[in-house]
């Protein structure tokens, strides 16, 4: 289990209707990624920690994922229906954009309709894909590169520790040339007229 | 009591042929289908539960609202667009057609044609759903079957 969980992808699915998500679930975790399934856009930005939770009650009703931090869950990419009451899926897809945490997770849109001027104003706003419904396996196994390139950006590492090795490695180096080059301006002085100065190369 | 689970799926297959001859159902369905594996026995039919009792419920709400003097059309033109999105992923394509002449006659703003459309739909889909009840309910024997013959193999092996 403890290994499964590190190579496995969590997915944010995002829909009004109770039939979709139960597909989309269905057909995510087919293709073996770990899915949350919420029914609006907005219970999305509370899971991704975007709205900031204010000490909530603990006998509350709502979900609760993260309490006193952001974002404690990692979701590596979120696929959300189009059209839904209150926060559409384009309002989503702009919020999420628009916050530093949250831009770089790739966002897939859904809509059971064929509208041209809907799919692009998607993809402009920075959508990877737009699945038209009824969503296929086909179509989730188009998501694999989206999520495979999200992890590759996370990888980049944080240097510091190793930095620090690095820069002190660069120094030790640096000197030895220093060195090799006043052994050879003395080896070659001999038969130079010019002042000797001790460590310094003139040029 | 082999040969009765065997006399079971015939019953279940023909009924899936008939309803695919009357182009009740289309590609959706056997989306549906193969989404079912040994891991997840009953997503079909917790997946055709949802959806009725979807319908019923929706199918209620646009009932009381016909009965209304004023009828609110983009209201209902939401309702019957989640409707159809629904229907759509079960892949009840005779519910669907009907359903998207409903939408057709709500957007434009015409009363009488919006009843008979919805009247029309209600009739495709009871038409289904005693149809996938039957259908669910062969399945569940089915699996019944197949415990009882384990059941019988393991007592007659021990």
């Amino acid at each position: 289990m403890g290994m499964a969980k590190e190579t496995q992808f969590h997915v944010l699915a995002v829909d009004d209707s109770l039939i979709d998500r139960k597909l989309i679930e269905r057909l995510l975790k087919t293709s073996s990624y770990q899915v949350t399934t919420v029914d609006s856009g907005s219970k999305a930005l509370e899971f991704l920690g975007l709205i900031e939770e204010d000490h909530r009650n603990p006998s509350s009703n709502s979900p609760s994922v993260s309490s006193d931090h952001h974002q404690v869950v990692e979701v590596n990419l979120i696929i959300t229906d189009y059209c839904m009451p209150g926060m559409t899926g384009y309002d989503l897809l702009k919020k999420i954009k628009e916050s530093s945490s949250l831009k770089d997770i790739p966002v897939v849109i859904m809509s059971s309709e064929n509208v041209p001027s809907r799919i692009n104003r998607c993809l402009e706003e920075g959508a990877e894909e737009f699945f038209l419904k009824p969503v296929q396996l086909s179509d989730v196994n188009r998501l694999k590169p989206h999520l495979l390139r999200g992890k590759s950006i996370e990888k980049q590492p944080e240097p510091k520790p190793q930095q620090q090795q690095q820069q002190l490695h660069l120094q030790q180096q640096t000197q030895q040339p220093n060195n090799k080059r006043k052994a050879m301006e003395e080896a070659l002085s001999p038969e130079r007229q010019r002042p000797r100065y001790s460590g310094l190369t003139v040029i | 009591m082999d040969s009765f689970r065997a006399s079971l799926k015939i019953e279940h297959r023909d009924l899936l042929f008939s309803m695919h001859d009357d182009e009740m159902l289309d590609d959706g369905f056997e989306r549906l289908q193969s989404l079912q594996d040994n891991d997840n026995p009953n997503f079909l039919a917790e997946t055709i539960n949802i959806f009725c009792t979807e319908m019923d419920r929706v199918l209620l709400q646009i009932d009381s609202h016909f009965e209304r003097d004023v009828m609110d059309f983009s209201y209902m033109e939401i309702v019957v667009h989640n409707l159809k999105g629904s229907i759509s992923s079960v892949g009840a394509c005779k519910v669907l057609n009907s359903c998207v002449y409903l939408r057709d006659a709500i957007r434009n703003n015409d009363q009488d044609r919006s009843m008979r459309a919805f009247n029309r739909m209600k009739i495709e889909y009871y038409t289904i759903r005693s149809k996938f009840q039957t259908l669910l309910e062969l399945e569940s024997r089915m699996r019944d079957c197949q415990t009882t013959i384990s059941n019988q193999s393991a007592s007659r092996d021990s």
